[in-house]
């Protein structure tokens, strides 16, 4: 019931607040803000055992879940706060809402085709919401991304229902006698290369990443993580259950293919870490990285070991959670200062010292904390997914952000800008009408004078927002593992790694066994 | 029942290839309503009616959301310069192909005397009641993909969009059986969701591809960042 309830609650206020955000913004970004709080509590309350039957489905909490939903939220919360202080889009807390509600629909489903339908719906809004608050051009490149969303969600519904069918590779090598088929190996094949597609897509993974160059551009910063770190990151804990289950046991039929999706990863981590490290523009900056990161994620298609997906589950948990942190810095950014790129922001650490800190705690967080669990499930995924010496090659393209934010953060040790010198100062002012006591108990008033405290005091509350979303998400990077134990004796998430996607494949129909019956017969 | 199963899938793929080639904007949003609407009831056996409702409304939901933008006068719903004659030959073409597809799938049952059945054909009626879903869902798939990969405004495109949504469904149909109701539930979602999300951008204007990609180049300077223009 539980899983219900936070569902409920983000997608209503979600709508509510889009609806409402055209004629009062600041009114729907206030309740966007309660409402993130009150989902990230109520998502904390997730628990492994609830169950709610619809159909001859069901919704299932996990421990998957509730740390990536109420890590969402905290995150979310804070990004609506950072943009709301600085660059003042509200345009940040209805998609979010909408797209984490879907989101907990989507991992919490027994049904797979069904979560890929609810992930269509969050990140259709997730992805034009924040365009269309923005200007006329802005709004109109969100066509490209609408149209990924959606082909890429049934995309993966498509593929289910063919995998399952008599189409299938459970029902082609039935035929047998004995040996590995080979009709049923290609369309095993064939599946694994759809579904990665499917994902690749939704991720905006090298080649497939225009939409998300674009969008990045379009919307503001603070939107980025909804609309294509934590969408895609959901999208690919579903994905990954089903590819698990259903795909998994002919994983020895797969060579090319799980090469081939190899490549993509490591195309995607390598060529998005250059372009990150090639751009000037700060949003492009923190596209790339965003996109290269997600490379990581693809890894484990090319596994389909079931002992990748609590490493896949802690990754894309600190992965949303890092994204989100670059988002905030980027947006305290350009409120601080008004502009996006490194030719004009030089000097900004040194006008900015929060903003640095937070910066290099999140870059800390991603190129890979001592000991910090996200590291060590990336490491995870590469060790099973890669051989040696590929696998050294994908670990030192995870050092990728340290040279990228190191360049960024040089160009902000540098003599600042006349932008940055003119930049308003980042220490709090504490003037008179701060400072003076407010002279009633009225909550009115108080809520006044602490509205008129914060308006005067923004630019110092943004970066301490900022640097605060930054220790949230080095925190995650670092906790977001756990316990040993895995087989390979590898760190395992303490977010439990098998999402309800996974728990249903076993308890369901069970195509990975069905799956073994016919694949093996040798 | 055979019959019925026919007869609303005809009525999806033609009201497909009203949505895709009317020019006069009525009839090409009553086509995705029918297109919508029919889609369900091309499953054997029938989804509940809670589901069957469910998914009837939304479709009509989806067609009033994208109504006042084409009430509006703004370019969309142009049809297609290929024409109904050619869209509904096509259409059928990709049916048929459907249908032949899934007489292959069909596994025959053996004979009592342990010999193998023959093949049946693709009118079998245990061909049909997969077949007909499978074959409607391909012949809407195929209309579909020229407003979803050559879309030239925003209004076509969430026509494309609505209709590839609506094949998936069809297709899923035939080759994993009805859906249950949670997806039919997340199926309306999105339906929803893409024609608002199509009705949103549609108030800013209809071209989208490359002309419009200029358009956004040429206006994002270095100082026009994110959150700008709100």
């Amino acid at each position: 019931m539980s899983v219900a309830v936070a569902a409920a609650v983000s997608l209503g206020l979600g709508v509510l607040v889009s609806l409402v955000r055209p004629r009062f913004a600041r009114v729907a970004t206030g309740v966007g803000l309660v409402g993130l709080i009150a989902v990230a509590w109520l998502a904390s309350e997730i628990r492994a055992t609830d169950v709610l039957p619809f159909g001859s489905a069901a919704l299932v909490g996990s421990e998957t879940l509730r740390s990536f939903a109420a890590t969402w939220a905290a995150c979310a919360a804070l990004l609506v706060a950072i943009d709301a202080l600085s660059v003042g889009s509200l345009a940040v807390a209805g998609p979010a809402l909408i797209g984490l509600g879907a989101a907990i629909l989507a991992i919490a489903s027994t049904d797979a085709s069904a979560a890929f339908a609810f992930l269509a719906a969050g990140g259709v809004v997730a992805v034009v919401a924040p365009a269309v608050a923005g200007a006329r051009t802005r709004a109109l490149v969100a066509w490209r991304a609408l149209r990924t969303v959606v082909v890429a969600s049934f995309l993966g519904l498509g593929v289910i229902a063919w995998e399952s069918s008599p189409a299938g590779p459970f029902a082609v090598g039935s035929g047998a006698a004995d040996g590995v088929d080979p009709a049923a190996a290609s369309t095993l094949g064939l599946g694994l290369i759809a579904i990665v597609a499917a994902v690749a897509l939704r991720m905006g993974a090298i080649p497939t990443h225009v939409w998300a160059a674009r969008l990045v551009e379009a919307i503001p910063a603070a939107a980025v993580p909804a609309a294509l770190a934590w969408g895609g990151a959901a999208f690919a804990i579903v994905a990954a259950g089903w590819a698990i289950a259903a795909l998994g046991p002919g994983v020895a039929l797969l060579g090319v293919e799980r090469g081939l999706v190899a490549i993509v990863a490591g195309g995607t981590i390598v060529l998005g870490a250059t372009a990150a490290l090639l751009h000037d523009d700060i949003d492009h900056v923190i596209g790339y990285t965003i996109v290269a990161a997600g490379g990581f994620g693809l890894l484990a298609f090319a596994t389909l070991d079931p002992s990748a997906a609590p490493l896949l589950a802690a990754w894309l948990v600190a992965y949303g959670a890092l994204a989100s942190g670059f988002a905030g810095w980027a947006t305290a950014v350009r409120g601080r200062f008004g502009v996006r790129t490194l030719a004009e922001l030089h000097g900004w650490a040194r006008r900015s010292p929060l903003l640095a800190t937070a910066l290099v705690l999140v870059t800390a967080g991603l190129v890979g904390l001592p000991a910090g669990g996200a590291a060590a499930a990336r490491g995870g995924l590469v060790g099973l997914a890669l051989d040696p010496p590929y696998d050294a090659v994908a670990l030192l393209g995870a050092l990728g952000p340290a040279l990228v934010f190191g360049r960024v953060l040089r160009a902000g040790l540098e003599r600042p800008s006349d932008v940055v010198a003119r930049a308003p100062s980042e220490r709090p002012r504490l003037d008179s009408q701060t400072r003076r006591p407010t002279s009633t108990r009225s909550p009115v008033a108080l809520a006044r004078a602490v509205a008129t405290a914060a308006k005067g005091e923004r630019t110092f509350i943004a970066a301490s927002l900022a640097l605060a979303l930054a220790v949230l998400a080095s925190a995650v990077s670092l906790t977001s593992t756990a316990a040993p134990g895995s087989k390979d004796g590898s760190p395992v998430p303490s977010a439990s790694p098998a999402a309800s996607t996974f728990e249903q494949s076993e308890r369901g129909q069970s195509p990975g066994a069905s799956a073994q019956r016919s694949m093996s017969r040798s | 029942m055979i019959g019925g199963l026919a007869l609303a899938a005809f009525i999806a793929v033609a009201g497909a290839v009203a949505a895709v080639a009317a020019r006069e904007p009525r009839i090409g949003l009553t086509g995705l309503v029918l297109a919508l609407a029919a889609a369900p009831l091309v499953a054997e056996p029938l989804p509940g009616l809670n589901a069957l409702a469910l998914r009837i409304v939304g479709a009509a939901l989806a067609a009033y959301l994208l109504w006042p933008a084409v009430r509006a006068g703004r370019p969309g719903l142009g049809g297609s310069g290929l024409g109904w004659p050619a869209l509904a030959l096509a259409a059928v073409t990709v049916a048929v192909i459907g249908l032949a597809v899934a007489a292959e799938l069909v596994v025959p049952v053996p004979l009592d005397t342990g010999d193998p059945a023959p093949q049946p054909g693709p009118l079998d009626p245990v061909v049909l009641r997969s077949g007909i879903p499978t074959a409607a869902g391909l012949a809407v798939l195929a209309l579909a993909s020229l407003p979803v990969l050559l879309p030239h405004d925003t209004i076509r495109l969430g026509v494309g969009l609505l209709l590839l949504i609506d094949g998936v469904m069809l297709l899923r149909a035939g080759l994993g059986g009805r859906p249950e109701a949670l997806e039919q539930l997340a199926v309306v979602a999105s339906l929803l969701a893409v024609a608002a999300g199509v009705a949103a951008l549609a108030r800013f204007g209809a071209h989208v591809g490359p002309l419009r990609d200029a358009g956004f180049g040429a206006g994002a300077g270095p100082g026009a960042g994110p959150g700008s223009g709100a």
